[in-house]
Parts: C-alpha cells; structure tokens; sequence
C-alpha cells in the first residue's frame, strides 16, 4: 500500500468512528434533514478552504481572506440597501473584492513581500475599510425584501440548498482547474520551486495573483452565504471562516501530501461534521473548539501515518 | 590490508519496487581514500545514506572500528565519527554559511537543551576555512554563494564534527572546475594526513587515480569488484566497462564536417560587470562550446540569452529577427531553452512526477482545449525515457526518488521535450555516468542537425571533446574564439585560467 493510501485508511477509520460515536450518542444525527442541514453548513467552511487551497498550492499563506470576505459581505449588503438588486449586489462586491485578492498577489508575487506579514496588513486594512459601509452596525434596509436571502435558502428543484450546489460547482470547476488541466501545473510547480518553475517558462508572478484573488472571491462568496442565513449584513461574520478553512486545507495535505481539492473537500467535512454533531449533543461551544481542535491535531497525527510508524520503530530499536 | 575501519556485509535496501542494495558487501582500510564508483542508480548513494543513518536496512551487518554496531540514526552515525557530504546538500538559502554549518550540529545534541557553544564551532569553522583553499565569506546567506562556495559551506559542515574517523563525500566535484577540484584534493590529502578514512564517490574516473587508494565498483546495488587505483593496470575505458558491465564505444561523437546556416547570434551583449562585449554566432551543424570558470560571466550570459536578465547593450537575434526578451517565457516563445546548471535549484520540480516535470515547458503539447490527456502525456515520456535510459522507467514515478544522475537525465528530457530551435545547456552531465554521457552527447549532437547549440561546462574537456567550436569566456571577456579542430585542449585550458597570459 502507498504512504497515501495508509493515510487515507486510517483517517476515514477515524471519520467513521466519530459517525458511530455522534449516531450513538444521539437519534437526531443520522437523519436526511440533519444531512441536508450538515451539508449546507460544510459549503461554507468548504468553499473558503477552497480558495485558500489555491494560495498553498503556489506555496504561500493568505492570512487576509476572512478579512475580505467581511469586507465583500458588507459591501454586497450596502448596495443591497441602496436598492440594488441581489445580482447586482452579489456581482459588484465580488468585483471590488477580486480586485482587492489582486493587490495582495501583486504586493506577493510581483514586489516580493513577505506572503504572512502582508495579507495580515492588507486582511486588517480592507476589514477597518469595510466599517464604512455602516459605522459597524448590522445592515437591515430591504435585505429580507430583496430575495438575497434565496442565496441560503433557495433550492434546486426543490431538495438541494442553493449553498450545496454552489459548493459542488466551486468544487467541480476548481478540480478541472488544478487536477486536469495544464495550467494546474503550473500552480503546483510555482508553489513547489518557484525558481525552477520560472526557468520552465511559467509566468510565476501570474500564478500567485491568480490564486490571491481565487482565495478572495471564494471566501467572499462563503460569507455572502452566511449573511444570507442570517438575514443582515454584520461585519464579524466573516471572521470565523480563518481557523476551519486552514484545518481543512492541512486535513487535506496530511492526508495527500500536497494540496488538493478532493483533500480540502475531505478536511472540510470532517471538521462540519464533528461542528455539527457536537451541536446536537448541546455541548458549549467553548469546548466545542477545544474538541474539534483536539480532534483535528488527532486527525493529523494519525493520517500522517508513516511519520508516526517510523517514530515507533525507532523508539524500538533505540 | 591493515586494520578496517568500517566493513558493511550483506547489506540489503529495498524501496517500494527497487532494490537498492541487494546483499552488497563493502570495506574500508584504515586511513585511505576509497573510491566508490558504478553507473547512475547502481546503490551508491543509498549505500552512504545507510552510513549515515538516513536509510535504515532491511538486513545485513555494520561494524566500525571493529565493533558491530546499528547506525539507526544521522546523531549515532555522527557519534560514531561518520561525516558525510551529500550529493544534494540540504541547505536553508536564507541563512547565513555560519548558521548552516551550525544546522548539522545542532540536530546531533542530545537533551532537552540541547545547547551549543556557537562561539566555539565559529572558531573551529574559521580553523577549518583557514585551512580551505578557497575563500567563503560565512556571513552571506547561502542563496548570495556560488556553487563551489555552496559545497564549501557542505563540506565544512561535515568538517566541523569532532572525532571524524570516516569522511564520505558523494559526487564533490560535480559543480566544480579543475582548478576547484585540485584544492579540494588537497583537502582529502590533508584529512588522509590525519588519520581518516574517505569513501569518495565521483563519475569522473580521471579522479580516481588521483585520489584514490582502491576503488570498488557497484552494479544493481552489489559489490562487482574492488581493485587497487593503479594505473598501470587499469585504463579509463577498463574501469568505465567495469562499470557497464560491457564494451565502452567512444564517449564523444565525430565532429560535424560542414556547417548550415546561420540560426541564432547575440551581438556585443553586455551585463553591468559580468560580462562585457560577447558576441558570439550559432549556426546548424555546429556545437558551440564555451568554457570559463565560475565567475566569468558564463552563468549570467546563459541567463541573458534566456531572457532571465536583460542586457544593458547588445543584441539577442534569432533567425535574423532581432528580439527583446523580457522573460524565460519570452525566450521559450522564441524557440529558445536553457538546460539550467543548478538542477535541484533550478531544474525539476520536486516530488512531482517524472512525466510532470519532462512536459512542464511544453504544456500544449499534450493538452488539448487545457485539458491534459494522460495518454498524450505518458507516451511522450516514455519515449525520452527510453531516449536516455532514466531508470526506473516509470513514467509516473516520483522524481525525488531517482538517482542524482537520472534525475540530470530528466532534466535534458525536459528540454529536448520541448524541441526548440535554440538550446543553451549548462553542464548538461553532471552526476551522470559515462554510458549516459555517451548518449548525452549523442543526442546533443543530433539535435545540432536542424538546432543552434551550446553546451556551456566548466569542464574544459567536455567542451572540448564535444563542440565544433569553443569561445572562452575570462572575466566577462571572450578572449578565443575558434574551431576546436585548430586549437589545443591546453591552449583553451590556459585561456579560461588566465585570459590566454601563459604564467598560470
Ligand atoms: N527514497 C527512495 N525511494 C525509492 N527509490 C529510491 C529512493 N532512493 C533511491 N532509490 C532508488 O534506488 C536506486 C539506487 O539509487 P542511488 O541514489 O543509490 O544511486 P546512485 O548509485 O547514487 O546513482 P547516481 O550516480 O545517479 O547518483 C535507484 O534505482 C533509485 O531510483
Ligand atoms: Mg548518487
């Protein structure tokens, strides 16, 4: 068996174990509405780590996107309460935010700045900047009026939740995108040695724009779904999106050895479902981010499976 | 034989579908220099690596000194005295030469505070620079080095180990010059003064007679063989079919004959203090091969030609059109590709496929609408697979994986992959092994028919005994300029040393 695939075993034992002990535990888990509630919750913490997947695929750290996410959620619920439509809304904050991704990709990838320090500024700067769409107040004016709130309630022939069917397309198009197609390569070889992939003729700087502005506009569209759900624009809401999208992206590496987007999904759904099974037990979310956090170290320990077995065998033989 | 310092016995490595070592014994007297030689992928490396506690084995026993021992560890193997120099040394580039000196030290503490008297190894890394015939400054971070500067910082890192009894030195001189590589014989020679045993690991079977003691020779991870490093007994082409296990044809092909047409030329190119005023003309037919030392300018005026720098004056023409280019991408547009020097720096993407890293220059071809067809893909590699004998031939296997030669190999199967006009190849043989060498030069050659091409070496007698023509470059000047046929190897030795003044 390959390193990845001991990985991959040991780490759906453990998904598994954590289904049994929430099944066990409680009635309610195991249930379709559960599911579909479940999966609308995941879309969100799966569609940031998405596009954070992006950024450590060039090998770098974006350390601003729930900062932006804030930033466009705000946005989109301002023109919503001049009277704009959702469309519009939607679209023109993704825009502004796309433009803002860029200018982190340039300040990386063309002028050379430090990846961390840099998006920590330009995450702080663009979240002060999102303040003056209301002071810091919630914006209410037309939000339930103006059928933004489709954006988490709608369906799609009447079962699938809008949310889960804007995953699967991110999901789907961000697959084609760095697993099939050939400027995927180029990705991967930018993040792997950016020198080398610059002697192979690759545009390295092109690249790292493009995955800034992709972690952008992906937590943007994360957060514009949360707003939706909770019926205002809030400026906090995008805040908590930083934590889970960087668990899911490290579940997803440890499991396969670099970033990808069918590991990210996978991290993403472990963290969801353990989020949501611990919901149902009614367990206080202050040790509800104790245990996830302590079963996500766990996670990562046991899919680095090969790690671990040598550490023994050394022990052993010492 | 006096009495061992080392003697490994049935050693057995397997990896997931190679065997590495298989039942392979080795010796090495007290106070000698013990080359080990064998073609690219025989077990060498991962023989050293077992000395020095980075592969564990599957089977097979060690003693040092006499007493039986398990190297489980790079801290037991350095508490055992075993210093090693790899054949790609691991280094931080951010840090200073210091500090990577200091790194190997560190990991090898024992304790909780595993402290260590930094003043203390400063002095003793400043000892054994003094002693060193080059000059590093170990203040720069190790990215503002050159090559030899870089293997420098490796080999004092190794040196700086208390107690060294045994020195390993994996393929030293593969980025070094001539002159580079006699001051670092001096070194062994000094080492061997002092009492320690050296496994010394090279291609280059010149050096064999001048370092070594005895040699052993590996095939398919055994042992074939150890001799005495005697050359009234044993010529290069004996040891090269040691080696081979066959008869060894002439490693250089004929020289061309007539010359075609004209296809690239840069005019008067200069680059602030690099290089000044280099023109040189490249036509089919005929290989053009430049030679100077580290620091003349060579490394730059490659990067130039490739779009990585832009001239300050001069012009780049190909196929009578003039171009600017901006970029390596540029270049490549314009049918030019650079073979880079520095194959772990700048030549293959790590830990991706050897199918990934051969077709990464030339995307389009096997993708359509974007979209890359597998098929497309392995048939492409399998052909220069099988072009220049990388083995194993996977093409799906992971790059990391691959002997330090086979990986050079995939590096050329990435340019010739991308069947440009224009080939620049900086040592396009390092770390490679004389067969392949022979095929490498072959294939070069072949490409010269329809392509300009030049093979950039700091190996004067590769240049020599490939090109049609040799320009030698001496800080940043072209200073000769001729067909090969009409100057001597010592004549272009002695221009790349001194500028063409004889008192070398
Ligand atoms: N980590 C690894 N995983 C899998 N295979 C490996 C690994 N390391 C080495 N090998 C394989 O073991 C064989 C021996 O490799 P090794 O590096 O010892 O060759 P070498 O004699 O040093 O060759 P070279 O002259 O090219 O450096 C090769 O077939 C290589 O592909
Ligand atoms: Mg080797």
């Amino acid at each position: 068996m390959s390193e990845v695939n001991k990985s991959l075993v040991a780490f759906l034992t453990f998904l598994a174990a954590i289904l049994l002990m929430f099944t066990l535990q409680s009635e309610y888990f195991l249930t379709v509405s559960n599911f579909l509630q479940a999966f609308k919750h995941l879309s969100i913490t799966a569609i940031a780590a998405l596009g954070l997947c992006f950024v450590v695929a060039v090998g770098k750290a974006d350390m601003s996107f729930h900062f932006f996410s804030c930033f466009a959620a705000m946005a989109m619920s301002y023109f919503i309460s001049i009277g704009y439509g959702p469309v519009f809304s939607v679209l023109a904050s993704l825009l502004l935010i796309a433009s803002l991704g860029l200018l982190n990709g340039i300040l990386v990838g063309r002028f050379g700045l430090p990846d961390m320090v840099t998006t920590i500024g330009t995450g702080t700067a663009v979240f002060g900047l999102a303040y003056l769409f209301s002071g810091g107040r919630y914006i209410y004016r037309n939000f339930i009026d103006s059928g933004i709130m489709q954006l988490n309630d709608g369906k799609l022939f009447g079962t699938i939740p809008i949310p889960v069917v804007v995953m699967v397309a991110l999901y789907f198009l961000s697959w084609l995108l760095l697993h099939k197609s050939k400027y995927g390569r180029n990705f991967y070889a930018v993040g792997n040695k950016p020198l080398a992939a610059r002697f192979s003729g690759i545009k390295v700087a092109r690249y790292l724009a493009i995955a800034f502005v992709i972690s952008a506009l992906f937590a943007s569209i994360a957060n514009m779904v949360q707003v939706s759900a909770q019926g205002k624009g809030e400026i906090r809401a995008g805040v908590t999106l930083l934590m889970p999208a960087w668990a899911a992206v490290f579940v997803g590496i440890s499991i396969f050895k670099k970033p990808t987007v069918y590991g990210t999904f996978i991290g993403a759904f472990m963290i969801s479902i353990m989020q949501n099974g611990f919901t149902l037990l009614s367990v206080p979310f202050y040790y509800m981010d104790f245990v996830v956090a302590l079963s996500l170290i766990g996670s990562i320990i046991l899919a680095n499976f090969d790690v671990i077995t040598t550490w023994i065998n050394k022990k052993r033989r010492g | 034989m006096q009495h061992l310092s080392l003697k490994m016995s049935n050693i057995t490595k397997k990896f997931p579908g190679v065997l590495a070592l298989d039942n392979a014994d080795f010796e090495l007297a007290k106070g000698e220099v013990h080359a080990l030689l064998g073609i690219n992928g025989a077990g060498k490396s991962t023989l050293i690596k077992v000395l020095a506690g980075i592969n564990s084995i599957d089977s097979g026993q060690i003693w040092v000194d006499g007493v039986e021992t398990v190297i489980d560890g790079t801290r037991r193997s350095k508490e055992l005295g075993i210093a090693t120099v790899y054949q790609a040394p691991e280094m931080i580039p951010s840090f200073s030469g210091y500090e990577n000196v200091f790194l190997g030290v560190e990991s090898s503490k024992r304790g909780l505070f595993p402290f260590i008297n930094r003043k203390a190894l400063r002095k003793k890394a400043n000892e054994v620079l003094e002693e060193f015939p080059i000059d590093i400054d170990l203040d720069k971070p190790i990215s503002d080095l050159a090559p030899i500067e870089r293997e420098g910082v490796a080999i004092l890192r190794a040196l700086v180990l208390e107690n060294i009894s045994i020195l390993i030195l994996d393929e030293p001189t593969s980025i070094l010059s001539h002159r580079e590589a006699e001051t670092l014989f001096e070194m062994i020679a000094a080492m061997k003064g002092r009492g320690v045993s050296i496994i010394y690991i090279t291609h280059n079977l010149e050096e064999v007679f001048i370092v070594s003691d005895r040699f052993t020779v590996f095939r398919n991870g055994r042992n074939v063989g150890t001799y005495e490093s005697d050359r009234s007994n044993y010529s290069h082409n004996d040891v090269a079919e040691l080696m081979l296990g066959d008869k060894m044809t002439s490693i250089y092909p004929d020289k061309s004959e007539t010359i075609g047409d004209p296809l690239f030329s840069i005019r008067e190119l200069s680059h602030g203090t690099d290089f000044q005023n280099v023109s040189i003309k490249f036509h089919e037919r005929e290989i053009v091969g430049v030679f100077g030392l580290v620091g003349s300018g060579i490394d730059e005026l490659c990067k130039t030609m490739f779009g990585d720098l832009r001239p300050d004056a001069g012009q780049i023409t190909v196929k009578g059109k003039d171009v600017a280019l901006k970029s390596c991408a540029d270049a490549i547009n314009e049918g030019i590709f650079l073979v880079p020097g520095d194959r772990h720096a700048e030549g293959y993407i790590s830990d991706e496929s050897v199918a990934f890293n051969v077709t990464l220059s030339k995307l389009p071809g096997i993708s359509k609408f974007g979209f890359v067809n597998r098929k497309t893909e392995k048939n492409a590699t399998l052909k220069l697979i099988d072009k220049l004998k990388i083995a194993p031939g996977d093409p799906y296997g992971n790059i990391s994986k691959l002997s330090g030669g086979n990986q050079q190999k995939a590096v050329m199967a990435k340019g010739f992959y991308t069947e440009s006009d224009i080939y620049i190849f900086q040592e396009p043989t390092v770390g490679v092994d004389v067969g392949a060498k022979a095929l490498i030069y072959r294939a070069i050659r072949d490409l010269s028919e329809t392509c300009a091409t030049m093979v950039i070496s700091s190996d004067c007698e590769e240049v020599y005994g490939i090109a049609d023509r040799i320009v030698v470059i001496f800080e940043g000047k072209v200073v000769l300029n001729a067909k090969t046929s009409e100057v001597s190897l010592d004549d272009a030795l002695v221009h790349g040393l001194a500028g063409g003044h004889d008192n070398v």
